[in-house]
């Protein structure tokens, strides 16, 4: 009994992989020094790695697609070994198909290592395993019929380095890869439809921070398309001997037609080009005393600050080096309080720091947030410890998705949090309880954060100021709306005259 | 069974092959001599489908070389084979035996020497075990035409004689046989007719020693 068509192939590249210390050492041990260089680099960055988990990811798949198996299939057409297959009744589709498919056995073990290594160093576990194992393979295949394509256009392995550099700088740069889209020129954005970096990027980042796989489709469907037109084209094209030329002939229309295609795609992606998320904003969110009415705005304010700047930028300001005590306390007179509470300073609900959405969700999102409302009953946190303890882990779940930028998701949990906190407690209390974790964001404990993941949101794995801070934010804006000083934000300004009520029609 | 009209094959503004017409009928070993250079890899390597012809035609049992059919039925000992380094001689075996919807013949293997070395990786042999190993994916999916580059290359004259068998009972099975050779004696022993090239051309072709003679003496004799 003979094995089925392509299995026997798909082992044999599998075999002499694992077989080849160079391979396993490129393939394998590469990507563990480059997130290990990763987190030494941004190591005091309060970003969570989590937050770049996109970008690493993408450049294990880039460099194995755009190196290794170009690499290893100009190398072997070299040596001779193609002929052997080349004598085979076996069509040139499933050799290629079983080049790439063993191939990316190999990039998904490097890719649990590379999960299992930034685990290791801080990043929480994965909120969407499914949905991020679906991406990843997306990207990868996508990206390894890239490198199957290359690997039959170039004639020699210094080709290879040449051609693959080619691809893999100006995806790094320009695709979103290495230099986030929201730091890129507006006349650069096109040139990231070319290629399908971005649209990795975004749909591994979606699941590893965001909502999962249903807020990629179109990155997942375009990464698809980039796949398999650069498999048909890899087919096409493809050459046993080294010293054959690339010649479709007879199929020439055909390789026209991918290239239409391709252009369509890019096209489609350039059109439905989505807003960018700006780079994370990790700002400092201020002290207590920034937003009490008897004190003037001062230089402490939050700053915005990306960090993705050079690593020597510095805040424009710096925050205080010792807080102010604040004036306003929780005192009975509960009115008096929130009158000292200057909630015109706090950031805009449609600005990226403590968002606050002013709409209704769309129908994923309503999906993702029925959710994690029904996942909330069963949440300990929610139960354990004082009443100012639990709203305060309530709180976390608007802070962490905020400094995470899960956009739009952080847009519209601020909202659950507020109906479950007015369910739970009276109107009275509920501002008390806010009032005093917005005056004293450093009490109470944030380990809850840690519990996120049975939400089905990331744990939040970074330094705590940040956390406090925007948890405080929080606290001051569910306590302007639920007090009336502050719903939405404020209006502008309006010039035009009032109508004179004594004016008849 | 084995038919070359004709056949032009050029490389770098050079013809390698020029004019060549050649039948190999089922049953009949034929080989084909000359000094370095002749052309007889490139003629082989046209009739396995592995280069382009520029004219002339070329069929195997009918079919055109190169094409799924051909393959199924044609059996090629590359001068200098490729074998897939990082295997072992039995994954080796397996896996072509596979691709051609087989199982590895296990009497070849052993035949050929390779049942006792199965379980070691092909970059850890000698020149003599590559070269059985390429023969035996020449000869396991029992191919009807078989072209031979060299076969007696860094065989002990032990294997050699082991390969003449081989062979002689693959023509006795009805195989036709296509053998570039620069050995005098497996010239002679092998082959039902001798085909001389030189310079890419063919210039004579028949039974005996004699021709072998003519040529492998060394050049200067017509």
């Amino acid at each position: 009994m003979t094995e089925g068509p392509l299995w026997p192939l798909v082992r044999a590249n599998l075999l002499a992989s694992l077989r080849n210390p160079m391979a396993l050492i490129y393939g394998w041990l590469f990507p563990l020094l480059f997130l290990a260089g990763f987190a030494a680099l941004y190591g005091d960055d309060p970003v969570p790695l989590a937050l770049h988990a996109g970008q690493f990811f993408t450049i294990t798949i880039l460099g194995s697609a755009a190196f290794g198996l170009p690499t290893q299939m100009v190398s072997e057409r070299e040596a001779g070994l193609w002929r052997h297959f080349a004598l085979t009744p076996a069509p040139r589709w499933r050799f290629v198909v079983a080049l790439v498919l063993a191939r990316a056995v190999l990039l998904a073990g490097a890719l649990l290592l590379q999960h299992w290594a930034a685990r290791a160093l801080g990043m929480p576990s994965l909120p969407h395993p499914v949905s991020t194992v679906l991406a990843l393979m997306a990207a990868g295949l996508c990206f390894l019929c890239l490198g199957a394509f290359i690997g039959n256009l170039v004639p020699n392995v210094p080709a290879v380095q040449a051609l693959g550099q080619c691809i893999f700088l100006p995806m790094l740069i320009l695709g979103g890869v290495a230099v986030p889209l929201a730091s890129l020129p507006d006349w650069a954005l096109p040139f990231s439809n070319l290629l399908p970096g971005r649209h990795a990027v975004v749909s591994i980042q979606t699941a590893v921070t965001g909502t999962g796989t249903q807020a990629a489709g179109f990155e997942l469907l375009a990464l698809a398309g980039h796949g398999l037109l650069a498999l048909l084209a890899a087919v096409l094209l493809f050459r046993w001997e080294p010293a054959a030329r690339l010649r479709p002939g007879r199929r020439g229309w055909v390789l026209l037609l991918l290239i239409a295609l391709w252009l369509a795609l890019v096209a489609v992606a350039h059109g439905r080009q989505r807003s960018i998320p700006a780079a994370p904003d990790i700002a400092s969110a201020g002290q207590p005393a920034d937003y009490e009415r008897s004190r003037p705005q001062t230089a402490a304010a939050p700053v915005l600050a990306s960090p993705f700047a050079a690593p020597t930028a510095v805040p424009a300001v710096a925050p205080p080096a010792v807080a102010a005590p604040p004036v306003v306390a929780a005192t009975d007179d509960l009115a008096a309080a929130l009158d000292g509470v200057a909630f015109e300073r706090l950031p805009t609900d449609s600005g990226l720091v403590a968002p606050i959405a002013d709409s209704p969700p769309d129908a994923v999102l309503e999906s993702a947030l029925a959710r994690i409302q029904r996942q909330l009953a069963g949440w300990p946190p929610a139960r354990s410890g004082s009443e100012e303890q639990q709203v305060r882990n309530l709180l976390l779940i608007a802070a962490v998705p905020d400094l995470l930028q899960m956009d739009p998701l952080e847009r519209h949990l601020p909202l659950l949090v507020e109906a479950q906190l007015q369910a739970r407690f009276a109107a009275p209390a509920l501002q008390r309880l806010l009032l005093a974790i917005a005056l004293h964001p450093d009490a109470g404990s944030v380990a809850a954060r840690a519990d996120l993941p049975a939400l089905g949101l990331p744990a939040h794995a970074g330094p705590e100021p940040a956390l406090r801070g925007r948890v405080m934010l929080y606290a001051f804006k569910l306590l302007g709306r639920a007090s009336g000083r502050r719903v939405g934000d404020p209006s502008p300004p309006d010039d035009k005259p009032e109508p004179d009520p004594t004016q008849g029609e | 069974m084995i038919l070359i009209e004709g056949l032009i094959r050029s490389r770098d503004g050079r013809r390698v092959v020029d004019d060549v017409s050649i039948t190999v009928a089922p049953g009949e070993i034929v080989g084909l001599i000359g000094l370095n250079g002749a052309g007889k890899t490139s003629l082989l390597e046209c009739v396995a489908g592995l280069a382009r012809l520029d004219a002339g035609r070329v069929s195997v049992a009918g079919h055109p070389p190169g094409s799924a059919a051909a393959r199924r039925i044609t059996g090629l000992l590359m001068q200098q084979p490729g074998l897939p380094e990082r295997l072992r001689v039995e994954e080796t075996l397996r896996l072509f035996a596979g691709l051609h919807g087989m199982v590895p013949c296990a009497d070849l293997a052993l035949r050929l020497g390779l049942t006792a070395i199965g379980q070691q990786q092909v970059n850890r042999l000698s020149a003599g075990q590559r070269q059985r190993l390429a023969l035996a994916l020449a000869l396991q999916h029992r191919p009807i035409a078989i072209l031979l580059d060299e076969p007696a290359t860094a065989l002990d004259p032990a294997m050699r004689r082991d390969l003449a068998a081989l062979l002689a009972e693959r023509r006795q099975a009805g195989a036709a046989i296509l053998m570039a050779t620069h050995d005098r004696d497996e010239a002679i022993s092998l082959c039902d007719r001798l085909v001389l090239l030189a310079t890419g051309r063919l210039l004579n072709h028949a039974p005996g020693a004699d021709l072998a003679d003519m040529l492998l003496a060394g050049p200067g004799h017509d």
